[in-house]
């Protein structure tokens, strides 16, 4: 009777995808991320002229394939979590190997987005703008390398047919943060005119 | 407690159709930037409502906010809704 009140409970406040751990970290890290976001706008707000005119510098085509790349690597890791729990592994470990060579993409075309701002002359210390730019776009990135990194170690442990769904969701988490935080940026720092 | 895995794999389709067309929209809006005060302005509240909107979806339906408990759902709707709010005001102000 307890049980099935408990059950019927938990059903009603709904369920934590993953772990609390894992959730404490990713939402630390969405305020922290927010802060940056912020203090960026509040340099924009003062140098809204500096800002406009060095944003035209930025490739829009690049920023914007990578957000269409990020978005599918988030598709893929979504649709491992539900494979995850309809204990196909395999099929997990798949879609988790797909979102890994979108990141594989995404970190080609910072690569090369930064190279070319750096040969055109705009590198950290170029102006406030470029500053953010880069400190922005490079703390995601380590995000992203991160990333990689926990959905590499959620892929080896599914290779045991028992491993259940809850650590492919904790890495889930962490990865659709990474997606958030990307979009936020692309608006702010990418398009804002 | 959840959609049967095909619903669930469908309404993530979704949402990634969804999040991929806004994202070419706001670019195309950002590109066709010209150089009035008004229009750029406006442009620009597009682009942000837009990068609110694909926040809001990834938060709901990829991280599963739309299930989670109810603390969870309110700390992502505070913390996107202050966010963005916050941005617009920097923007205008």
């Amino acid at each position: 009777m307890l049980d099935q009140l408990e059950t019927t409970e938990a059903h009603r406040d709904g369920h934590l995808p993953g772990n609390i751990d894992m959730w404490v970290f990713v939402l630390g890290d969405l305020v922290i991320f927010g802060f940056y976001v912020l203090v960026f706008m509040i340099y924009r707000h003062h140098e809204p002229t500096l800002f406009r005119a060095s944003q035209e510098h930025l490739n829009l085509l690049v920023g914007t394939v990578n957000t269409l790349v990020l978005l599918t690597s988030s598709r893929f890791v979504a649709q491992a979590v539900q494979a995850a729990r309809a204990r196909d592994n395999e099929r997990a470990r798949r879609l988790i190997a797909l979102a890994m060579a979108c990141a594989a993409v995404f970190t080609a075309l910072k690569a090369f987005e930064w190279t070319e701002e750096v040969h055109h002359g705009f590198t950290f210390p170029h102006n406030d703008f470029f500053m953010f730019y880069f400190a922005l776009t490079g703390v995601h990135l380590f995000h992203v390398l991160l990333g990689v990194v926990v959905l590499g170690v959620v892929s080896y442990n599914l290779r045991d047919p028992e491993q259940g769904s809850s650590l492919v969701e904790a890495a889930a988490t962490y990865w659709h943060m990474v997606d958030v935080v990307w979009v936020v940026l692309f608006a702010t720092v990418y398009l804002l005119r | 407690m959840s959609a049967p895995p095909r619903t669930q794999d469908a309404r993530i389709t979704s949402v990634w159709v969804a999040t991929c067309l806004l994202t070419l929209v706001s670019a195309g809006a950002a590109a066709g930037f010209g150089h009035g005060q008004a229009a750029r302005t406006g442009l620009s509240l597009a682009v942000l409502a837009i990068g609110a909107a694909k926040a809001a979806l990834v938060l709901r339906d990829f991280m599963e906010l739309r299930t989670a408990p109810r603390w969870l759902r309110w700390f992502g709707a505070v913390w996107l809704i202050a966010l963005f709010a916050t941005i617009v005001a920097l923007y205008l102000g």
